[in-house]
């Protein structure tokens, strides 16, 4: 994907990934939420209008200040500003993100109310 | 079987098929292996932190039926390595192994999920789960390596072995505690649970290396 077609979260992906940091270990190293974070790289979440908090995230990130990069990051940003990201995921979405398979601790099945709220756990997140 | 395309692996052609995943993601061959890596960088899916998932629905993860995300507890995630590891790599044997079966099946609405869900008798969900887990414990614990740490460390038990046969211990008794040390000493090599490490030496029959 052509970077002037990334969205925010696109961007700010690319940039962890090319540090070499999972989710995981960016949000250990930066004390971070990873929940959040993986919310604003999938574009869940309105990337910060905040300039202090967006170059908080450009250090972490390794975008170096006055780069072409650094001026990227502030105009996706900008510009995601004005998309309002769904708050709830449409059917359609959320069927294509449950689970085929998947086993429970202790192996029993579940049950149609609890596969109910697995949905909007999923739904959610 | 197979009703859904769910087919019986044998142990080997799990193995076979986690060698061909090691050989193209994990080419040189490191130990513990970077798994989270794996997934986030070669396979770009995203691996998803869920509040609550193990306590509400007692599931510590799964992988969505596009093959796109893997949900993880968040609990697991942050807290407990050796389960985040093994889950990660669960997920992929679903998504190495199971791939048509994911790719043959249509869900076009939330119900018609639970349907599914139901209708998936227990022998097919239980002989998806079992080779995913087989598949897990070969990735993160290969057969070659797992067999030269084990050569490497059989002499730290020797002593207690020799006692044990002074004592006239029968071997099958004093086998279970070697078997334990030898996981113990191996776990943090691989990052691995003590489970894993005591399944993994016992499927590959390791045990005959111990006199």
């Amino acid at each position: 994907m052509a970077k002037e077609e990334m969205s925010f979260g696109e961007f700010f992906k690319a940039m962890r990934e090319r540090r070499g940091l999972t989710l995981r270990k960016f949000c250990v190293e930066n004390g971070l939420d990873p929940g959040n974070i993986s919310k604003l790289e999938r574009g869940i979440l309105p990337p910060p209008q905040s300039r202090e908090k967006l170059g908080e995230y450009a250090g972490f990130l390794g975008i170096i200040e006055g780069s072409d990069e650094w001026y990227e990051f502030f105009d996706l940003a900008s510009a995601d500003a004005g998309r309002i990201p769904p708050d709830i995921m449409s059917d359609e979405e959320l069927v294509r993100k449950l689970p085929l398979v998947f086993r429970t601790i202790r192996g029993q099945k579940v049950s149609r109310e609890k596969l109910k709220k697995l949905a909007e756990i999923v739904r959610r997140s | 079987m197979p009703r859904m395309g769910i087919g019986f692996l044998s142990y080997d052609v799990i193995w076979q098929k986690a060698e061909e995943f090691l050989s193209k993601y994990n080419a040189e061959r490191k130990i513990p292996v970077p798994i989270e890596e794996i997934i986030e960088f070669a396979f770009h899916i995203n691996i998803i932190p869920v509040p609550n998932l193990a306590s509400v629905i007692e599931v510590e993860g799964f992988t969505s039926s596009n093959l796109k995300d893997i949900y993880v507890d968040e609990g697991v995630y942050s807290r407990v390595p050796t389960r985040y590891r093994f889950t990660l790599a669960h997920e992929m044997g679903h998504i190495i192994l199971h791939r048509r079966f994911f790719e043959r099946v249509k869900i076009n609405s939330i119900v018609s999920w639970m349907d599914f869900y139901d209708k998936l008798e227990n022998f097919e969900r239980n002989a998806l789960e079992l080779q995913a887990y087989d598949f897990a414990g070969l990735v993160l614990v290969p057969r070659a390596n797992l067999k030269n740490h084990v050569q490497d460390i059989l002499s730290r038990p020797i002593p207690s072995i020799r006692a044990a046969k002074n004592l006239k211990i029968l071997r099958s008794k004093y086998l279970p505690y070697v078997i334990e040390e030898l996981a113990t000493r191996l776990a943090p090599i691989y990052d691995g649970s003590l489970q894993t490490m005591t399944k993994r030496l016992n499927f590959d029959k390791l045990s005959r290396l111990i006199p």
